[in-house]
């Protein structure tokens, strides 16, 4: 009797304390059985792009000073391009970045088409750029090359 | 061999000393209770231990005391165990000091000559509440700091004194840093202090009234006027049982501990937001224990509900054992002859738990009743 | 029995003092070890938490203990959680912490705690498209180029009108609809019944959001909006060569769109005789400053005959081929039959003052909506997700926001808020910028205000009345003020030559062949273009470009062999014909420099040369650092171009 008790008193302390432990968070409004949730059009913020802080910084130069003539995928028809004598470098093609390390690919940011022994009507750019603008550049340009784009 | 350590550790002058005569230590053993009363004692130690231990992590500022807590929780070693353990412990205290309670009116042990150790005991069933009341603002969180809205805002219905004792009782007219450092002062130095006189004083009473009258009176039903205990009988105390019961008191000590671990390492105390008086949560409820309180009120009438109803109980339950001045039944669960008394007792316990349920449970925003399988609306 | 359980809960208590950023230090502190692979010594590594105390913005910020790498060069390409933190200028760790950019709670030490939403935590970490959202906290209203989604937002939320509805303390509520009285004498009934239904079935790229009426609701509002007054009958003629040339010459397509191509600043024109009664476009084109003050449309200065036969071309030519006349007809009656008291019951309720003034019979009532000025702060609790069911991990107010950009009603349809239906980007411009409203204030220590203010250049006088008589503003930029669809004339005076001005004002031709955008020909007068000339030349100069007088001579710019050397550096060196063109030869990325001499002042080619970037600084060209004797022959060159 007295351990039937005993437990008994136990069993309920421990009921009790279990219970009591989800409390108000119990029923956090609203949830109802009618709701479809995400086909019912909630969606989350999409995750703007693969690219790493420094390639998104690479882009925003990019789109901007750089796509005119290298094109937006870096195939090397930007709108200006069909204006020039020389068509500009095709940034997306992997074996030509393959060849072009980073110092030689910084060298012809920054000094001109010349520096590479390039057309010049790859102007210099290094009085606007810092150095580190072109390596953020650089590694933006070299994800222009790989399978699977962006 | 293990006789012998056994002899060596409990044979001896201090744990003969907690009792002034010898006891019939065979009955004591067969008691058909779980010695609460001890266990109360064992989850006060537990609750100063770790409150003195999270006291030095813990600030009462407005500003830094949810800090602390979180401090507890992540930076400081075995911090969020001891918090866990604080919180459960308290609940298991406020639980088994009522169940000890529920205990001595049933086994009518209350009864001459232990009136008095009814009374300080249900001081110190006070005292816990009011404890368990300062210690639920303490982490300064939204559930906290509105449960103490709504308690003191139920003081406010007594008559005349009413705003002057919510004044009091905040330091202020609303709830603030000074109802914070209030709460603080009572939960970690007047209330242990109360608590440890009113404890000894029950202790003292424990030990002259004899322990538990079964044991003393092993199992005579009647007793008459002047009569003396009967001598014990059956198999005589002996050195070595002597050293059962402080086995079994101190084997349950540690129960209690491993239960009390053991939750909290399952589980983690609630905490919620840091209090915000701007947001209110819906509904507002006060702590578990009181929320039958505030069911109560619900109903209206805060004065009857809110004041008259809780003192009046108070004072009835004081009053209870110089009002049943019977002679049968001490010691023995249940007693036929007391059958009106444990159904009363009962009903007013079933109907304060079912308020606690359904406030608690059964209750959503705007205080409307909801089951539990409906959903509550936001706004 | 009591021993067993001892041991069982030192156990217990051992096992649990394992928190779960140990494992994360370990594998650190053996990357580290790796990385010094060289060196003899292993490198000092302490366990525990690590924390930054930013007491001035009261946060606690415990991200270190796992983000390890965060200040280390060397694990730039290291997975997370130790990837070094990118470079973020100025704004050092020990300053800021994480927290304040990020969100978060940097309390915690445990990455669900921390990353949020926890329970007790609901300020989650900003997802990538919100981050800039707390720029605006220190820097400010007017940050353009290094938070340019915030910038974004919010211009996006000045353009839809939403502060007409939601107030945001400190900002002017300013009401960007047109004003709607007198629509009788405007547009047609069945047209306005169309619009109120779906603004964007006719006008896709329009801010006005969709109110969303049951098509009775509609008819009634129209016939609200459609009382007082008649228009008048005005006998349109059939459609003219001449009436189609002097449209074309007048490019309005530099402002409105046909069929979607042009511009944006203007309506819609490809359907226009199907919304407009022609009173109103012989009126619009003869004034448009008349019937809308805030109008951005010029005063063109065309006689009435010419404007008559432009309204005939637009009406024959510009129809709605998709409108069945008999629908149309319905439609009209509907609004005829509408019921008004209704539809004033709707107006009011649905806050069509929020962004519409002068609606007749109809009280403005303020800010209907939600107080924004501190939406970045709100708590979860008052957000009200309706019936959509959400996972705990995405109840947070940011994505409750998002949604609610995308689709206004998505939560509760009975709501007042029109559906904007923004797109995906936008809705995380407006979102971010919201986020970024959170009604605090850093400490001054903090504060720098970037970016630039709006100006509030207004001229005044003859220049004044001249400027907005044709609406100068609409296109060009003047001391800061202005749209920048047109060339900046700050410094006008000292760049062209007056002879040249004359004549462009007279027949403007382009610039840059390469736009769609042109001057259009205003029916200017002698005089205005005085006015003007007066003011460039006395005002918008430039002293840098003046002192440049007289440090050339003429003679010296004839010198051929100075010529031959410019033109060798104009095509060899710089090639600049990569992006400029001569003579219908080179790229067209800058403006056309065939005989540019007549154009520009000598002294504006010569500092220009010297610096570029000088006054337009968000410009491709490359600054070229040209010698003095460079300059010298590049001008001449350029100057002696025919």
């Amino acid at each position: 009797m007295k351990r039937y008790l005993a437990l008994m008193i136990l069993a309920g302390v421990l009921v009790l304390i279990v219970l009591n432990l989800p409390g108000e968070g119990q029923k956090p409004g609203g949830e109802g059985p009618e709701a479809k949730g995400k086909a019912a059009g909630f969606s989350l913020p999409r995750r703007q792009t693969t690219l790493t802080f420094v390639e998104r910084k690479g882009k925003t130069l990019y789109d901007f000073y750089c796509v005119l003539c290298h094109g937006a995928t870096g195939n090397g028809d930007g709108f200006n391009s069909f204006n020039l004598t020389q068509q500009p470098a095709k940034l997306a093609d992997p074996h030509l970045l393959a060849k072009l390390s980073d110092a030689q690919i910084m060298a012809v940011v920054k000094k001109g088409g010349a520096a590479l022994g390039l057309s010049s009507q790859m102007p210099s750019w290094g009085s606007l750029f810092k150095d580190q603008d072109i390596t953020s550049l650089i590694a933006y340009v070299r994800t222009l090359s790989k399978p699977g784009g962006e | 061999m293990r006789t012998d350590a056994r002899d060596l550790l409990f044979q001896n002058r201090f744990w003969k000393s907690f009792v002034r005569k010898e006891i019939p230590v065979n009955q004591w053993l067969r008691t058909k209770i779980l010695g609460l009363g001890l266990i109360n004692f064992y989850l006060f130690v537990i609750l100063t231990i770790t409150g003195i231990l999270l006291m030095f992590y813990y600030t009462p500022d407005t500003e830094r005391a949810y800090q602390g807590i979180k401090d507890l929780e992540y930076v400081a070693s075995f911090g969020l165990i001891f918090r866990n353990m604080h919180r459960y412990a308290a609940y298991l205290m406020l639980i088994s000091v009522f169940l000890h309670m529920s205990r001595v009116f049933f086994t009518a042990e209350y009864r001459e000559p232990r009136e008095f150790n009814w009374v300080t005991g249900f001081v110190l069933f006070l005292c816990t509440a009011v404890m368990a009341i300062t210690g639920y603002i303490l982490p300064w969180d939204q559930k906290g700091y509105w449960a103490m809205t709504i308690t003191s805002n139920v003081v406010t219905s007594a008559p005349v004194i009413g705003e002057k004792l919510k004044y009091l009782i905040l330091g202020g007219n609303e709830v603030g840093q000074n109802a914070l450092v209030h709460a603080y002062g009572m939960h970690v130095k007047i209330m242990p202090l109360i608590i440890g006189l009113v404890m000894g004083v029950h202790f003292w009473r424990i030990r002259k009234d004899d322990f538990l009258a079964w044991a003393v009176w092993g199992g005579h039903l009647d007793f008459k006027e002047g009569e003396t205990p009967p001598a014990p009988q059956g198999p005589e105390q002996g050195p070595s049982l002597w050293q059962d019961i402080i086995v079994r008191e101190l084997s349950k000590f540690l129960l209690i501990l491993a239960l009390v671990m053991g939750i909290s390492l399952l589980f983690n105390a609630p905490l919620e937001e840091g209090a915000n008086p701007s947001v209110t949560p819906s509904p507002v409820k006060a702590p578990w224990f009181l929320v039958g309180m505030q069911e109560l009120l619900s109903w209206g009438a805060p004065f009857f509900f809110g004041v008259l109803v809780p003192n009046v109980m108070i004072v009835l339950i004081i009053l209870i054992p110089y009002m049943d001045r019977g002679r049968e039944g001490i010691g023995v669960w249940f007693h036929p002859s007391r059958r009106l008394a444990n159904i009363l007792f009962t009903a007013v316990v079933t109907v304060y738990l079912g308020l606690i349920i359904v406030g608690q449970f059964l209750r959503g925003p705007g205080w409307v009743f909801y089951w539990p399988w409906q959903s509550w609306p936001i706004h | 029995m009591a021993l067993l359980v001892l041991l069982l809960f030192i156990g217990q208590l051992w096992k649990n003092s394992n928190p779960s950023y140990l494992a994360y230090q370990k594998q650190f502190k053996s990357l580290l070890i790796q990385k010094a692979a060289q060196k003899s010594k292993d490198p000092e590594f302490r366990f525990g938490v690590r924390q930054r105390w930013i007491e001035k913005l009261k946060k606690t910020d415990r991200c270190e203990t796992c983000h390890l790498g965060m200040e280390d060069p060397r694990f730039q390409n290291a997975l997370q959680p130790f990837r070094s933190h990118p470079d973020v200028g100025g704004h050092d760790f020990e300053k800021f912490g994480c927290t304040v950019c990020h969100g978060g709670q940097g309390l915690a030490t445990s990455r669900n705690d921390a990353h949020g939403p926890v329970e007790n935590w609901n300020q989650a970490i900003y997802h990538q498209a919100f981050m800039e959202n707390s720029c605006g906290l220190c820097h400010g209203e007017f940050i353009q180029d290094q938070a340019p989604v915030l910038a974004r937002g919010r211009t996006a939320f000045q353009e839809h009108g939403c502060r007409g509805c939601h107030l945001v303390r400190g900002k002017e509520r300013i009401i960007v609809g047109p004003p709607l009285d007198r629509m009788t004498q405007r547009v047609k009934s069945d047209w306005l019944y169309r619009w109120i239904l779906n603004p964007k079935a006719y006008l896709p790229k329009t801010k006005m959001p969709n109110p969303k009426f049951s098509p009775q609701q509609a008819a009634d509002v129209a016939a609200v909006l459609f009382q007082g007054g008649k228009s008048l009958e005005v006998k349109v003629g059939q459609p003219t060569a001449e009436g189609k040339k002097t449209f074309l010459d007048s490019r309005c397509v530099s402002c409105h769109s046909l069929e979607g191509k042009g511009g944006i600043l203007g309506p819609e024109l490809s359907k226009i005789s199907s919304k407009m009664v022609p009173d109103r476009l012989i009126r619009i084109i003869k004034n448009p400053h008349e019937l809308w003050a805030a109008s951005q449309m010029p005063i063109y200065g065309f006689s009435d005959q010419e404007i008559l036969k432009i309204v005939d071309y637009l009406v024959g030519e510009y129809i709605d081929l998709e409108l069945d006349e008999s629908q149309a007809a319905a439609q009209a009656r509907m609004v005829q039959a509408g019921n008004k008291l209704r539809g004033k019951e709707l107006i009011e309720k649905q806050g069509c003052t929020g962004c519409h003034t002068q609606i007749e019979g109809v009280k403005d009532r303020g800010e209907i909506g939600l107080e924004m000025t501190a939406i970045g702060a709100i708590h979860i609790s008052h957000l009200d997700f309706g019936r959509i069911r959400v996972a705990p991990q995405d109840r947070t107010v940011p994505n409750w926001l998002y949604n609610k950009m995308k689709n206004s009603r998505l939560f509760k349809t009975d709501l007042k808020m029109p559906d904007y239906a923004f797109g995906d980007r936008e809705a995380e411009a407006v979102t971010t910028y919201l986020l970024g409203l959170k009604g605090q204030e850093v400490p001054a220590a903090f504060s720098l205000p970037l970016g630039v203010k709006p100006s509030s250049f207004a001229p005044q006088g003859k220049f004044g009345r001249v400027v907005d008589k044709y609406r100068c503003f609409t296109c060009h930029k003047i001391l800061g003020r202005g749209g920048e669809m047109a060339t900046d004339l700050t410094q006008e005076g000292s760049r062209v030559h007056r002879a040249w001005l004359e004549k462009f004002m007279k027949a403007p031709d382009t610039i840059r062949p390469i736009l769609v955008e042109r001057m259009p020909p205003f029916k200017i007068q002698a005089s205005e273009i005085e006015t003007l000339y007066t003011f460039f030349e006395a005002a918008l100069v430039d002293d840098r470009v003046e002192n440049l007088t007289g440090t050339i001579k003429e003679n010296a710019l004839r010198d051929p062999a100075l010529i031959q050397q410019g033109k060798n550096l104009y095509h060899q060196k710089y090639a600049c014909q990569a992006c400029h063109q001569i003579n219908h030869q080179g790229g067209l990325i800058g403006p056309d420099l065939t005989k540019v001499g007549d154009r520009l002042r000598i002294e504006w080619i010569l500092y220009y040369l010297r610096n570029p970037k000088a006054f337009v600084k968000r410009s491709v060209e490359p600054a070229f650092k040209l010698a003095d004797k460079e300059i010298e022959a590049m001008a001449a060159f350029l100057v002696s171009s025919k």
